[in-house]
């Protein structure tokens, strides 16, 4: 298959980039392994303006119907390779793990992030076993239970919330001494009776037989105590999201020093030809909104960059 | 074709089809709804799986009795016995490989 434009990553930004770019007149493919992306994993968005609730899920879904009907080609399949071609006019291959090769003239990359893990012992024995990455999809099974968040960003504050009016007791388990969650966030945990924030602790370990039992905690801050043990059936992981960008490394695309890739305010990489939108970027918010601003503008970049490159043919 | 089972039709189809693949999922589920058509492609592309889907609030006593915690979930059945359990969505050749393998150990048996 051969377009003027692939995107790699079918989240907010990914999906955006193929609504502007097929607008644009441009030949585009959307990649994805995740369709829908992190965002999928959002229990309810309440700061995506036009819809003053709504789950990630049904966002998303929205979103691809959208690029779907506009004619955007919305490809499930992860991109096992990335190249560029040593061709006289720039070009580059993907290859999908169906074996399929995708030949383009310009990339964007909207590789999203993935949900940082904790990598403490009992963690993976335990996944599925009490031990989860996604509150949206797994907060009904403790119904009446105690669990645990790990994490005090918005996620973590988010999960709570939503388990609080499941579970019997939910505790918010945090490094520092502080939440950094937004505000009305903080505001509508504190009212919850059944959360309680325990603060300066970290998880050292997993604990139980077929199923999670307890987590073994330690101090952040040494100086100070902490308790030792919760006993918990449940235990969701929000600490963060470190960046998908295997496939930047493969291309010759610059990273900083946390991986994320380094782009300019038109969303340029440092390959002439390669984009970058959304999460995976050195971005200084990591919302859908932003990411939907992300892809537009990479999208109108590469419009140009191709266009440019038609008239030195 | 994916079956959607519940409690009273559950035990028969297991039993009654070789190898049994069956996702339990939720409609307000994002990983799922990733995952779900994985498993719609793959019940067309492996005829020699039966494919079935199990809606974990339409059948709550099922998802407690195979323990299931998180979803999606897929069990896997050969001749009724479970044989495998797959936590998360995954993509689809990878998937796909991991069910082959099943089936080619399960050819002569």
């Amino acid at each position: 298959m051969e377009v003027d434009l692939a995107v790699i990553g079918a989240g907010p930004a990914g999906i955006t980039a193929g609504i502007y770019a097929v607008r644009y007149g441009l030949n585009v493919v959307v990649v994805g392994n995740q369709p829908g992306g992190l965002a999928m994993h959002a229990h309810e968005i309440e700061n995506y303006p036009g819809f003053k609730a709504i789950s990630g899920a049904e966002l998303m879904q929205k979103f691809m119907q959208h690029a779907t009907k506009l004619g955007v080609n919305i490809k499930h399949a992860t991109v096992v390779q990335a190249r560029k071609l040593l061709t006289e006019t720039e070009q580059f291959e993907i290859v999908l793990d169906s074996g399929e090769t995708i030949i383009a003239r310009a990339l964007i990359l909207a590789l999203g992030t993935e949900k940082k893990k904790l990598n403490i012992e009992g963690e993976d024995k335990f996944i599925g076993k009490g031990v989860s990455y996604c509150y949206t999809c797994d907060a009904a099974f403790f119904s009446g239970k105690t669990v645990a968040v790990i994490g005090g960003g918005d996620s973590a504050v988010l999960a709570a919330l939503l388990l609080s009016e499941i579970a019997k007791k939910v505790y918010v388990v945090y490094r520092r001494n502080k939440l950094k969650a937004q505000h009305a966030l903080i505001q509508k945990l504190k009212a919850k009776q059944n959360v309680e924030v325990i603060f300066n602790a970290i998880p050292v370990k997993f604990i139980g037989d077929d199923t999670l039992k307890a987590i073994l905690l330690d101090a952040f801050d040494k100086s100070k105590a902490v308790v030792s043990k919760l006993n918990v059936d449940g235990c969701f992981i929000e600490i963060g999201e470190i960046p998908n960008t295997a496939l930047a490394k493969q291309l010759g695309v610059n990273t900083d020093e946390h991986g994320f890739i380094i782009v300019d305010k038109e969303k340029r990489t440092n390959v002439n030809g390669i984009f970058a939108a959304g999460d995976c970027t050195n971005t200084v918010l990591r919302q859908i909104i932003t990411a939907c601003a992300d892809g537009a503008i990479a999208a109108y970049s590469a419009f140009k960059y191709l266009s440019k490159s038609n008239e030195n043919q | 074709m994916v079956v959607e089972l519940n409690r009273e039709n559950f035990d028969e189809f297991v039993k009654q089809n070789k190898i049994v693949v069956v996702d339990f999922y939720a409609v307000w589920c994002g990983p799922c709804m990733m995952l779900a058509p994985i498993i719609e492609q793959l019940a067309a592309e492996m005829p020699s799986i039966s494919f079935a889907k199990v809606n974990v609030d339409n059948a709550r006593e099922l998802a407690m009795k195979y323990g299931i915690m998180s979803i999606p979930t897929l069990l896997v059945f050969v001749n009724g016995n479970l044989v495998d359990r797959i936590v998360g969505s995954m993509p689809k050749e990878m998937l796909k490989a991991r069910l082959q393998r099943l089936i080619d150990a399960n050819k002569n048996a």
